[in-house]
């Protein structure tokens, strides 16, 4: 497989096409009536709470929390449509670095028990610093997320040649896995594997962006060790 | 009707999504609806365990279990309907889940009061005539269990295998026959499994169930069995379906009884061979001849019938078949069956007759049988139900009289039954007044019995099958309809907007409840709040509803013919002009040129180029709108729509066509700002384009360019 990884190429900086055009549309549209909504909702109940009883203040409740929602999918769109409009030019980075960085930042989020990351050589590709960060965070987030409770997250980042230009990059946990159906939708936009955690179910989504963007492809399944893995694919030189 | 008092189990995890789904359920009118609510596998499970629910709404994914197993452990526990939740990326599995038994289900956030109500109705009535139809096949059981006379029922497929075998082996039946012994026949018999036997049968052999009589029966087989099994294969080798035979039989109690031995080969059935055999004690019948000659034509007549009426085929077929055997077996001269209305008894649903009067009197004079429809109602209504009832001229019923001597007839005997399908009678008159033996009375109680089953089992399976074949269509005209809109909608600003919809729909839903019952509640500030939220939340449906369709513009494949732009344009303007009678326009459009493009997709064109023109002219005294046409190089024609409306500055001109954008403020024109983009786009499909002239206030000026009819344009975009 060959990939044809310049971002520079005009396909990449191109006219708007419909989705972009689409999701610029919706994420700046939206919020000035989202905002009146959301603010109208504050003020009805800080003002009028009085005069509602409980089921009506709960009602009220409800709509703040989706209305709440809305500004996170919003958020979500609006991420989505910079990725490929992203101007940082690519150059070479090595996503073990990046991991490790990563791993100190974000490791004391990951329910306090400590990330063991195993990356244990360099893995070089070429894109834009800026979204390497990006992906490797969306990844490790998504790891932290599924992280068992009785056990530390154990994150192996491990890499191998698919061709003189492309490797495949594996992101393997230990964590509670994902329900067979939802690996096959995992990286639509809006897809949660529960609906009651709080996040908005774009992160993979946007991973998947970024890949897509330098020609590659990302893929989600369950481990042998019922953790879960993610591999995608990335150029590793220019032009 | 039964449903009516509802008890709903709703298992949801998401708390919100169960808050509107009971909003929505409370609008449902004409229900008194008890909902319960789980969150998890666990608690749906334990509800289901102590409550008798009559619907339960399922979503598939909870905390605990996921997918096709929720829906397999739900059914587990429970025999009430099942309904899926489903959201639209589930669907496909839903759909699944529907084909192996859910009863229906529904997309979460695209259903209302009435759908809700339909399904409800729906899944309650098609869970009802799966019920009565077990119902019914446990009734015929019963009926097999109380007839009276020892009934086994087997499977015969060993002596098929063994009658085929010798017969392609080229044996002669002779040979067969001699070569019976003690031996062969008590292996033969022990390769007949015992399907089923009533208690009559269990007493026979002094047994207190088919388990023991497996074990037991051989001890009874003596000499006189081979002579038996002789005339079974003969019976069978000739492919005769019924043998008679009276067999000597040492009983349980060890005493002598003649045996009059009934087979009847019923062929295949539910995959293997089905062979009733009935056994009567025939001892007595050496001492009243007449009478058990009767008598065991009157039981094999019943017994004949029963079997019929437990087979397959055609109901009226059956049931004509059926009341000629037995009303000639019980000797009778008119035979009828009636069914009843379900709902109030009062009219015949279901009537068959068989007359043996020679000149065919009782139909020529009343096609419904000795009674008319109304006698036949109210007998029953007076009598009890399952009891046959003899009847003479002189009896307390007049109208009953008057029909007996109307046909010359002496009496009549009157069975009511009552099955899940109705009430209904059967009726057996007769032409001499004599004394009606008891067994008659108990061949029409057994025959009533019967004929009550098979009439609910058919019409259960009737039902059954219409209602799954509704719901075949239901789901194949989902399936289509979904896979189309899975083709046109499957595109990322479809589920976009849809999953932005979905936080959207329970804002609106909350805050339409809040409008609805607690607008008096609220000062005029409060009002004036929530008046704001309502009107955010509408703009937001709108501006995503006109993304949808402008999302779909781009997927539909043009059809290109000769467009006739002066009759559309005239036609356009006409029934765009009536929503805005009150206004003055003077409107021009000179005779334009045709053009090559997609009737319906152009018209749309013209509608968007025309309202903004009737749109943004609304503040003039008078309106003034003209529609030219010319024909320019590259065989195109261009089309000119020009107003005197408040028009725009032309540093804008590049942004017109934008999706949502709006040169002028809301308040002084409505709309979302997507029509120009549309016409941008369908213009460019045709490979021709747009441009805008303006002068703000001055009016503007729309071009459209479109290809001529002789242009080769094809839709290549699609």
């Amino acid at each position: 497989m060959t990939l044809h990884p310049d971002p520079m190429n005009p396909a990449f900086s191109a006219p708007e096409n419909d989705h972009e055009r689409f999701l610029y549309s919706v994420s700046h549209d939206l919020q000035e009536p989202l905002r009146m909504v959301t603010s109208f909702l504050k003020l009805l109940e800080s003002k009028a709470g009085d005069q509602l009883d409980d089921d009506a203040k709960r009602y009220l409740q409800y709509s703040v929390e989706n209305a709440d929602r809305m500004k996170h999918m919003i958020h979500a769109l609006v991420d989505l449509s910079r990725v490929s409009r992203d101007t940082e030019a690519a150059q070479q980075v090595n996503l073990q670095e990046i991991a490790q960085e990563l791993n100190c930042m974000m490791g004391s989020t990951a329910r306090g028990r400590g990330v063991n990351l195993i990356a244990p050589e360099p893995i070089t590709v070429h894109m834009a610093p800026g979204q390497a960060i990006q992906l490797l965070r969306i990844l490790f987030q998504n790891a932290f997320d599924n992280q068992l409770d009785n056990q530390a997250l154990e994150l192996n980042l491990t890499y191998r040649a698919i061709d003189e230009k492309t490797v495949e990059v594996a992101l393997e946990d230990n964590g509670a896995g994902m329900p067979e159906e939802f690996t096959k939708v995992a990286f639509e936009l809006f897809r949660k594997k529960e609906r009651s955690t709080p996040n908005v179910g774009a992160g993979l989504a946007i991973a998947r962006a970024i890949v897509v963007r330098y020609g590659g492809e990302i893929t989600l399944k369950n481990s042998k060790t019922n953790g879960t893995v993610v591999s995608f694919r990335l150029p590793t030189t220019g032009g | 009707m039964n449903y009516l008092k509802t008890h709903i189990l709703v298992v949801e995890d998401n708390y919100q999504d169960f808050i509107l789904f009971k909003e929505i359920l409370s609008h449902i009118r004409g229900f008194f609806i008890q909902i319960d609510h789980a969150d998890s596998l666990k608690s749906a499970c334990e509800r289901l365990g102590h409550t008798t629910f009559d619907i339960v709404f399922l979503d598939l994914f909870l905390p605990d279990s996921y997918g096709q197993e929720t829906f397999t452990a739900v059914q587990s526990v429970t025999t009430a309907p099942v309904v899926i939740l489903s959201g639209m990326s589930d669907r496909k599995i839903a759909l699944d889940i529907v084909k192996q038994g859910a009863q229906d289900y529904i997309l979460k956030g695209e259903f209302d009061a009435n759908l809700l109500e339909k399904a409800i109705i729906y899944s309650i009535e098609r869970k009802k005539y799966q019920e009565v139809l077990e119902e019914s096949e446990r009734r015929s059981r019963t009926v097999f269990e109380s007839v009276g006379i020892a009934i086994a029922e087997y499977d015969y497929t060993a002596l098929v295998d063994f009658v085929e075998e010798r017969k392609s082996a080229g044996k002669p039946l002779n040979d067969v026959v001699q070569s019976i012994d003690l031996n062969l026949v008590k292996a033969l018999r022990s390769k007949m499994r015992v399907i089923n036997m009533n208690p009559e049968a269990l007493l026979l052999y002094s047994c207190a169930n088919k388990g023991e009589f497996e074990k037991t029966y051989e001890s009874y087989y003596n000499e006189a069995f081979v002579g038996y099994y002789r005339e079974v294969m003969q019976t069978l080798w000739a492919g005769k379906d019924e043998m008679v035979y009276e067999l000597p039989f040492v009983n349980g109690e060890g005493q002598l009884v003649h045996t009059l031995k009934r087979w009847r080969f019923l062929g295949k059935q539910g995959g293997f061979y089905r062979l009733l055999v009935s056994s009567e004690d025939v001892s007595r019948i050496k001492k009243n001849e007449e009478k058990v000659r009767r008598q065991s034509l009157v039981m094999e007549g019943v017994a004949k019938a029963a079997a019929i009426l437990l087979g397959d085929g055609d109901i009226n077929e059956r049931i004509n078949t059926v009341i000629s055997i037995a009303g000639e077996a019980l000797d009778g001269i008119c035979m009828s069956v009636y069914l009843f209305d379900i709902t109030d008894d009062q009219q015949v649903v279901y009537n068959r007759t068989h007359n043996w009067m020679p000149d065919g009197r009782v139909l020529r004079e009343n096609p419904q049988g000795i009674f008319t429809s109304a006698a036949t109602i109210g007998l029953t209504q007076r009598l009890e139900i399952g009891e046959p009832m003899l009847i003479r001229r002189d009896s307390v019923f007049s109208e009953v009289n008057e029909q007996l001597e109307l046909f010359k007839l002496a009496c009549t005997v009157i069975t009511p039954f009552k099955t899940a399908v109705g009430k209904g009678a059967i009726t057996l008159s007769y032409a001499r007044d004599e004394d009606v033996p008891d067994y008659v009375l108990a061949g029409m109680k057994t025959l009533a019995s019967s004929i009550g089953s098979a009439l609910a089992t058919a019409k259960a399976q009737e039902e059954l099958r219409q209602i799954n074949e509704e719901l075949e269509q239901r789901v194949d005209d989902r399936t289509s309809k979904m896979r189309q809109a899975i083709r046109e909608l499957e595109s990322f600003s479809y589920s976009v907007s849809h999953d932005l919809r979905a936080p959207l729909r329970t804002i609106s839903g909350f805050t339409g409840v809040l409008h609805e019952e607690y607008r008096e509640k609220l000062d005029a500030e409060g009002r004036h709040f929530l008046d704001n939220i309502r009107k955010g939340a509408s703009e937001m449906s709108q501006l995503i509803d006109d993304l949808l369709n402008f999302s779909r513009l781009g997927r539909r494949k043009l059809e290109f013919e000769l467009v006739q732009m002066n009759a559309l344009v005239h036609d356009v303007f006409t029934e765009l002009r009536a929503h805005a009678a009150d206004r003055d326009i003077a409107f021009h459009c000179d005779g334009l040129h045709d053009c090559k493009g997609d009737p319906a997709m152009l018209r749309q064109v013209m509608v968007n180029l025309l309202w903004n023109a009737i749109k943004f002219t609304g503040k003039q005294p008078q309106a003034r709108i003209h529609v030219s046409s010319k024909p320019i190089e590259g065989e195109m024609i261009e089309y000119t729509v020009s107003d005197n409306g408040v028009g725009f500055n032309m540093q804008y001109a590049d942004k017109l066509f934008g999706v949502f954008q709006r040169l002028h403020p809301h308040e002084d024109f409505d709309g979302t700002g997507v029509g120009l983009a549309i016409i941008q786009r369908i213009v460019s499909r045709h490979g021709g384009n747009v441009s805008a002239y303006g002068e703000e206030g001055n009016g503007a000026s729309f071009f459209v360019v479109l290809p001529a009819m002789n242009n080769q344009i094809t839709d290549d975009d699609s």
